[in-house]
């Protein structure tokens, strides 16, 4: 499914993703007619919403964030052909890792607090991912049912904990006690939504790249995701690479969890992710994984998450659109890059040899 | 010590009227992966069929009307779908995860314009028990089994039917020859393509008619997310049945007993948060996997299937 044909068709690819794009707005357009609206005043809704004035700029780049992060998770994971559908179960337990810190570890200096939550959420956030891993490194079991099953066991332990032993007394929601203020990130641009957590993103990023690209790992990584059968005869630990390679995605995962905690919500609530883990994995289709692309793919979904969400506000469009609208768009957007080469029939009956 | 007999016999009981999701999944997966290609638009398609099945049902009061639409709905995504794996070989997994988030979107659209802003939410009354004459007087297992509402019985009919078609019938031969090696198959003249799209369309059909038995026959109403993950633990079931139809029965009652086993131990042991008990299937099948990988390696001649994508 990967393969490493390097950035010389970025034409072609710009074209095909243009074209995807079109059609996906055209797709989504019908939609919007169909449910008895405008799709002009629509997409002017959309793009006021995102980018109409810096404050909300900012807000698109908060969401953008979470996508970031996981897409690099998933990114990390991809190059191994390792499918890390678990990712938003991996970010929950970041979070929940970042809140129990906050709730229950005091009385240490603020940058060190803030150390040992994020250490705990990437730790805990790894070790989740890992067990799909090791099933998958030695067991060969494949990790598609294993990390979305891990998901639904993550949503009832955090349905549990935010109703029950870490529930705040205050108001009829449930939702935790605040954390210790001294985990709450700084904005970036005071006044702003924007959180720290983009430097977080930033330097993983980096890292990331770093470490698929230019280092020996990252070679074994992606010659496993290409042919691990090849890379078994030259000699790479495929099974360590897997097992590896999902720790470091889930380590991610969880480090998104947990900059959402720190820099927006401040406690656990039930809702801190519409579902970024699982759209990071169309962030790091759309731009077959690579490190540094993913923020802008991350920032284009994000754009359409709050354009969604201002539909929903000022037009009443109906919550769900936005996920029949992801699923619309990616597909029309994907599917000209996975067209076969060449001429592409509809039937092909018999076949030529 | 007396053992009491009737609470396994009620925890059976609610198994076996859980089983019928399980099983239509895992029969159409069994017919889908028979064929070489892996159904995996589960999720999705089954919320579509929840939803329109529902609805139809709640806005006609005809279930057969409700169960029909249900299966229409999936049969129309299994095109989509097959279109989409077969003809265009898009990576599988992609496909199933937008499947899958198309349908939580689009069945939660389509409730939410139904239901919108009405204060009490709409119920249909779940499909009533009907006891087969005879046989459901047999001591323990005449309640058990035929003591169902009508599409348990469809199940079972379901279990023979494919098993006898796939091992017995001139079709079941061709999807058969597709699935272990389909260049053989094309040069019988098979259409490998045309085999597997319907296959896959089957297999839909009946996620579509599995997705809506949930809110027709368990809960009575529909709700998102309502299936829970079951399509995901379905993709195992043909696997963990060695893909012979009635083996995959006995896996899907398996996980029904689980499911069914989780509701009592919540009623019956108030003190354990139900949170955890919840996630004892998941953690269940999760182990379950293990057994069935254990048997797949080395591959056998079932274990082609999935590489099937890549040869045609």
């Amino acid at each position: 499914m990967f393969n490493e044909e390097k950035i010389v068709s970025i034409r072609k690819y710009l074209k095909l993703y243009t074209g995807g794009i079109t059609i996906a707005l055209a797709a989504f357009a019908l939609f919007i007619i169909a449910l008895g609206q405008d799709p002009i005043t629509a997409y002017a809704t959309m793009f006021y919403a995102s980018m109409g004035s810096p404050g909300r700029l900012a807000g698109t780049l908060v969401k953008t964030i979470p996508l970031w992060l996981s897409g690099i998770s998933v990114a990390i994971a991809l190059y191994a052909n390792f499918w890390n559908l678990g990712a938003e179960g991996q970010l929950y337990l970041g979070a929940v890792a970042y809140t129990g810190i906050g709730l229950f570890v005091s009385g240490i200096p603020a940058p060190l607090h803030l150390l040992i939550a994020f250490v705990t959420a990437f730790v805990i956030g790894s070790i989740w991912a890992f067990i799909p891993g090791v099933l998958k490194g030695y067991l060969n079991i494949n990790e598609v049912v294993v990390t979305i099953l891990s998901n639904y066991i993550v949503f009832l332990l955090v349905e549990y904990l935010v109703s029950g032993p870490w529930k705040d007394p205050v108001g009829f929601e449930p939702i935790t006690y605040p954390i210790n203020p001294a985990l709450e990130l700084p904005a970036v641009i005071p006044g702003t939504w924007l959180h720290s957590g983009i430097y977080i993103a930033i330097v993983f990023t980096i890292i990331a790249y770093i470490v698929i690209h230019k280092t020996t790992l990252g070679y074994e990584v992606r010659s496993v995701g290409v042919n691990p059968k090849a890379a078994r005869r030259a000699g790479i630990k495929v099974a360590r690479v897997i097992m590896l390679t999902s720790l470091l995605s889930g380590g991610i995962a969880g480090l998104a969890g947990a900059a959402e905690i720190g820099g927006v919500y401040h406690r656990l609530v039930r809702g801190i992710s519409p579902g970024y883990g699982f759209f990071a994995l169309i962030v790091a289709l759309l731009v077959k994984s690579h490190p540094l692309a993913i923020p802008f793919a991350a920032f284009f979904l994000a754009i359409i998450f709050v354009g969604v969400d201002a539909l929903q506000r000022t037009m009443g469009m109906p919550v769900g659109a936005v996920y029949a609208l992801q699923a619309i768009m990616v597909i029309c957007i994907l599917i000209p890059e996975y067209l076969p080469k060449g001429r592409w029939k509809l039937w092909r009956g018999r076949s030529r040899p | 010590m007396a053992w009491e007999i009737s609470p396994i016999i009620g925890v059976l009981e609610i198994a076996f009227k859980l089983s019928v999701p399980f099983t239509l999944l895992g029969i159409g997966q069994l017919v889908a992966q028979r064929s070489g290609v892996l159904d995996i638009g589960l999720e999705g398609t089954m919320l579509m069929g929840a939803v329109t099945g529902f609805l139809i049902t709640y806005l006609t009061g005809d279930y057969v009307l409700g169960f029909l639409v249900a299966m229409l709905v999936g049969v129309i995504m299994g095109i989509f779908e097959a279109y989409l794996v077969v003809s265009l070989k898009i990576d599988q997994v992609l496909i199933g995860m937008m499947i899958w988030i198309f349908g939580i979107g689009m069945s939660t659209l389509i409730h939410k314009i139904f239901v919108g802003v009405r204060a009490a939410l709409p119920i249909v009354t779940a499909l009533p028990n009907i006891p087969i004459p005879l046989l459901s007087d047999i001591p323990i297992i005449g309640s058990i089994l035929f003591n169902q509402n009508v599409m348990v019985y469809a199940s079972y009919v379901l279990v023979l039917v494919i098993h006898l078609v796939i091992f017995k019938t001139t079709y079941g031969l061709k999807l058969r020859a597709v699935g272990e090696n389909p260049k053989a198959a094309d040069t019988l003249g098979i259409n490998v393509e045309l085999v597997r799209y319907l296959a896959l369309v089957f297999s839909s059909a009946l996620n579509g008619l599995g997705g809506a038995y949930m809110p027709l026959a368990e809960t009575g109403t529909f709700t998102i997310g309502i299936t829970g993950g079951r399509g995901w633990i379905a993709l195992q079931l043909a696997a963990f049945g060695r893909w012979i139809p009635p083996l995959t029965f006995l896996g899907s009652l398996l996980f029904a007993i689980v499911e069914a086993l989780a509701y009592r131990v919540q009623l019956v042991y108030k003190a354990i948060p139900y949170h955890f008990i919840l996630m004892m299937p998941y953690i269940v099948v999760i182990i379950t996997l293990i057994y069935i990988y254990k048997g797949v390696i080395p591959p056998t001649a079932l274990g082609i299937p999935y590489k099937r994508e890549e040869e045609k």
